[in-house]
């Protein structure tokens, strides 16, 4: 059970302020898989919400602050799949005109993880022994899904979890209408988008909807939790970590 | 031009939202034709491979796009065709009205052209008082509406059958009926008429082909047969970027075309026109002229990031695909082009500053770039577009979008690249936070993403508090974390005990 | 009829500017990569001749191909040994269906040697159903009012008889030219669209119609000159609710009869 590696938890800023309980579900399941885990402290943002509203120098600062914060780490990892694609896919963008940054930026980019993906695709995990007893739906991100392709890893965790069953909705892989910073700006379209989502998770009977990104979990859950209270928004961390209940 | 103000957007796209009715027939043809247009795409030999390969197709035609223009207009005119090349909107508008003049036209009959709207053609020959009737079913209705199309397939896709009949009985005077197939045949009548009383018959041009010199048009209908089969004069507009180096090039461009639109193999009916009638023809135009439009298209041609933006087949498969389309329909985009292409060609034909919201009301989910038959990467351009409207660009004439956006985001990348100041900003946050318990006492001053956590106590909250914070305080999580157990679901937590959970204790 | 004659100054600023946005300093000929007359007149040669080199087997395997694909588009494919027995079955149908727009029926037919081969007339005898045919003798083409008169009747009429230069079997494709006395209306304006062809004129893909129309060797075959289609269905729309309904400006049905002889 022991691997060889020391990771550094990426928990994004939206985990970092808001979503305490997934973190520590992170950290927890990493833990039991034999990993140690260091939190780089002065961590932030990986600069998305700038770069996403087309504030390049922002994002590229920000991204600066990122690289040095965690190019000593070994492996960098994530709860979320935007974030990671952010790094993986849009650093080398961001620094195309600057070549040293740029190279520290693909060294960045080659070793950092998704979480889900580094169980699976890189310890080969895929049960991780956890308990649930209910039905779960899975929500695919759209940058999980369509930037980093993983759509296999989280199924597969969360199909061998004891107790569980697991049903799709149709489709999983639609956009929930978060976006980042379009949520806020276009509210009403959001808001339409997230509750066609949340529509198709109670259609499916399950009794949590679980995802990779806490930013859609926290678009879906509003209005989820107007229209069915009973169903639980859960990152996926948190249900490896078998507390699903809280 | 006028700067369109955000609430018009989103007043427009509100008004989409609540329509319960539009939103039935926009989720039955994503449904219809936006989940098999894949399948459909992928069958194609070399599978997934097709598309890139139409792609590339694209790119190494638009490279030599000035040699394949000039021998298209050779090959036309050696066919006893006329070419005219049209910088702008005013001068195709112009020319055509030309045309029509010296060949003493009355009537047009017009088949579906997304360039043609793009240049306001119909009001151009109606104020020079040429009688235009569209003669695509969808394009009919709302002309006789007077509204604008909403789909680049589907161009009445909003309308219901009860509208249409209520639209008929008004203006063919026929008996109100909602039937479809009866609706159809009145417009049938109606338009026979039209087409054999046309002088001047109106196409668009699916994609021209420079190795033969001919224009390919495509339809289901047939009403573009009857364009350009019975009136004297044939007039066919074409964007400069939809042609075609060699014949063979026809077939994969098409294959995407049909499939991704409309997935179908074939279209009903393909024409390749290569100029007017011969002598010893019975029917068919005995003028024929292509219009060759830049109207912009030359400056997207000259920018890398957006060149690729041009090997659109213009078969909206991405507005069947994208859930913004899906929610706001075509008519919030205020554009001849709606959809995700529509978002990045309309800021960049009329003006970034212009349709600045086009450019930001999306997602980025990449679900268009994921149906694009030609891999057109949309999400990447509207990144481009965004950046533009962020510090101005003077190259596209854009202006800053926003003082206040940019100071948000100059603050934020400070509090980002300083720890202290980003815990300092939480603490406030969190101190703050309980002031304004209750979201609805103050609508618009809490975005709604944030009013989840405030209405859902399961997950989250602003506490102020920082989980990396804690985590290196506290260096090991709570024991409760690392504790795998059967969870019920039912049970229901407060915030105090989520807090009893995992807060160190001091 | 007064012509409009297109400035050429126009065309040269546009295509320079073309050039200048794809940073290209001279025209240049088209890149010889884009244009392999070279290379492909061989394999032109070799499919054209394949084509007229089928074996049995081959043949029957593109019928039932087309089968395949016409059923889902609408298409009826009649197999008849004779152009008698064409001719019966067409004459029947004729008599069989309401007039669309006149209140008798009326038929227009191409000048081409399989629809003369029908006689149509002879089956038609004392039913009243007159048959147009487009046949135009003046090297020179029809008048202006003869070309009228011809329109007025394919308009008019409940059938247009046609043949094809080919089928695609694989997508169940009709490709037709423009030829003297063979009207583009008669596919077009009539309720129903016959079309005769012999089962030789069966062919695999729309590649295969490409490589004809470049590299035949029989310069009649190829084009495309000035209008070649290709009909796939009778006319079709969907644009009122998604309902699909045939019929929407040309014919509402379509019968492909294929001559096995």
């Amino acid at each position: 059970m022991n691997h060889p590696y020391t990771v550094s938890l990426f928990a994004t800023c939206l985990v970092d302020t808001l979503y305490p309980g997934t973190g520590h579900a992170v950290t927890s399941v990493l833990h039991k898989c034999g990993i140690n885990i260091d939190c780089p402290p002065d961590q932030t943002c990986c600069g998305q919400p700038a770069f996403n509203a087309g504030y390049q120098k922002e994002a590229r600062r920000v991204a600066r602050h990122f690289i040095e914060v965690f190019e000593n780490s070994k492996a960098i990892v994530s709860p979320s799949g935007s974030c990671v694609h952010m790094v993986r896919h849009h650093y080398p963008l961001l620094f195309k005109d600057e070549p040293s940054w740029h190279a520290r930026a693909t060294q960045v980019a080659a070793k950092t993880f998704e979480f889900t993906e580094f169980l699976v695709n890189r310890l080969n995990i895929t049960d991780v022994g956890a308990h649930f007893n209910g039905t779960v739906t899975y929500h695919d991100a759209c940058h999980m899904n369509r930037g980093l392709g993983i759509t296999e890893a989280p199924r597969q965790l969360i199909q061998n979890i004891k107790g569980l069953t697991f049903k799709e909705m149709t489709p999983s892989d639609k956009c929930c209408g978060f976006g980042g910073l379009f949520s806020v700006k276009y509210p009403e379209i959001s808001q339409s988008l997230a509750r066609d989502k949340a529509m198709r998770i109670v259609e499916t009977g399950a009794d949590a909807v679980v995802s990779s990104d806490v930013g859609c979990l926290m678009n879906i859950e509003g209005i989820l939790h107007e229209m069915k209270p009973s169903i639980r928004c859960l990152h996926i961390a948190q249900l490896l970590a078998g507390d699903g209940h809280d | 031009m006028t700067e369109k103000s955000p609430l018009t957007y989103r007043q427009m796209a509100s008004d989409a939202i609540n329509d319960p009715r539009l939103q039935g027939s926009i989720a039955n043809i994503q449904e219809l034709i936006g989940n098999n247009a894949g399948p459909a795409l992928d069958q194609l030999p070399g599978g997934r491979n097709a598309r890139k390969q139409g792609k590339d197709l694209r790119q190494e035609t638009l490279a030599h796009l000035d040699v394949h223009l000039a021998a298209l207009a050779q090959k036309i005119r050696d066919n006893g065709g006329h070419v005219y090349f049209a910088e702008d909107a005013t001068a195709a508008c112009d020319h055509c009205i030309k045309v029509a003049k010296a060949n003493g036209v009355k009537l047009a009959v017009k088949g579906k052209s997304m360039v043609t709207e793009e240049i306001g053609l119909n009001h151009a020959l109606e104020n020079a008082g040429i009688e235009t009737v569209e003669t695509d079913l969808g394009e009919y209705i709302i002309q006789l509406a007077g509204e604008k199309p909403s789909h680049i397939i589907a161009p009445a896709i909003h309308k219901s059958k009860e509208e249409i009949g209520q639209l008929f009985a008004d203006k063919l005077g026929i008996d109100y009926t909602d039937d479809p197939p009866t609706l159809t045949l009145a417009a049938r009548k109606a338009l026979r008429k039209k087409f054999l009383a046309a002088d001047m018959g109106i196409s668009s041009c699916n994609m021209a082909c420079a190795e033969t010199g001919h224009i390919t048009t495509v339809s289901n209908e047939g009403n573009i047969r009857m364009a350009t089969t019975l009136p004297r004069v044939h007039v066919a507009f074409m964007g400069m970027e939809r042609i075609t180096a060699r014949l063979t090039d026809h077939e994969l461009l098409l294959a995407l075309l049909t499939r991704a639109a409309a997935v179908q193999k074939m279209a009903t009916y393909m024409s390749y026109i290569g100029g007017p009638r011969k002598k010893e023809h019975n029917d068919g135009p005995e003028n024929f002229h292509l219009i060759i439009l830049d109207n912009g298209r030359s400056k997207i041609l000259a920018d890398p990031a957006f060149r690729p933006i041009l090997n659109c087949l213009r078969c909206g498969a991405c507005l069947n695909a994208c859930p913004v389309y899906g929610k706001i329909g075509g008519h919030s985009y205020d554009s001849p082009y709606p959809g995700p292409i529509g978002a990045v060609i309309s800021p960049l034909l009329f003006g970034i500053n212009k349709h600045s919201d086009l450019c930001r009301g999306e997602t980025l989910c990449g679900a268009c770039e994921q149906a694009c038959p030609v891999q057109m990467e949309i999400p990447r351009m509207l990144l481009e577009l965004r950046t533009k409207l962020a510090d101005g660009d003077p190259q596209w004439q854009v202006k800053p979008h926003s003082y206040m956006d940019k100071l948000t985001m100059v603050i934020w990348s400070l509090a980002n690249r300083h720890r202290l100041l980003f815990k300092c900003l939480l603490s406030l946050a969190g101190t703050l936070a309980p002031l304004f318990p209750e979201t609805r006492f103050f609508p618009g001053t809490i975005p709604p993403p944030l009013q989840g956590f405030r209405k859902n106590k399961g997950m989250g909250r602003i506490t102020g508090k920082s989980f990396v914070t804690r985590f290196n305080h506290q260096k090991k999580p709570c024991s409760h974390a690392i504790q795998y157990k059967t969870v019920k679901i039912q049970e229901s937590c407060t915030p105090e005990k989520k807090e009893g959970c995992h807060a160190p204790r001091h | 009829m007064p012509l409009v004659t297109e400035p050429l100054n126009n065309e040269s600023q546009f295509l320079s500017r073309i050039r200048q946005a794809l940073g290209k300093k001279h025209p240049c000929e088209i890149p010889p990569h884009l244009h392999p007359e070279e290379t492909k007149h061989h394999t032109g040669n070799s499919m054209g001749k394949k084509r007229l080199n089928r074996t049995v087997e081959e043949t029957a395997e593109l019928i039932e191909q087309l089968k395949t694909a016409a059923a889902p588009l609408n298409i009826g494919v009649i197999q008849c040994n004779t152009a008698e027995d064409a001719a019966h079955s067409i004459a029947n149908m004729a008599r069989s269906k309401p007039p669309e727009w006149n209140q008798k029926a009326s038929l227009v037919a191409w000048a081409h040697p399989l629809v003369d081969a029908l006689c149509i007339e002879n089956f038609l005898k004392d039913t009243g159903i007159v048959c147009h045919r487009e046949w135009c003798e003046q090297e020179s083409g029809p008048s202006s009012e003869q070309r009228q008169e011809m329109i007025i009747q394919a308009s008019r009429a409940l059938m247009g008889i046609t043949s094809a230069d080919f089928c695609i079997a694989g997508t169940a494709t009709l490709v037709i030219t423009a030829r003297r006395g063979q009207s583009r209306s008669a596919s077009l304006l009539p309720s129903i669209h016959v079309v005769v062809i012999k089962a030789s004129q069966l062919i695999k893909d729309i590649k295969e119609l490409h490589t004809i129309l470049q590299w035949d060797e029989d310069p009649a075959l190829r084009g495309p000159d000035r209008s070649l289609t290709l009909i796939s269905g009778p006319s079709k729309t969907a644009d009122i609710e998604a309902t699909m309904i045939h019929g929407a400006h040309g014919p509402r049905e379509l019968y492909i009869y294929l001559l096995n002889a």
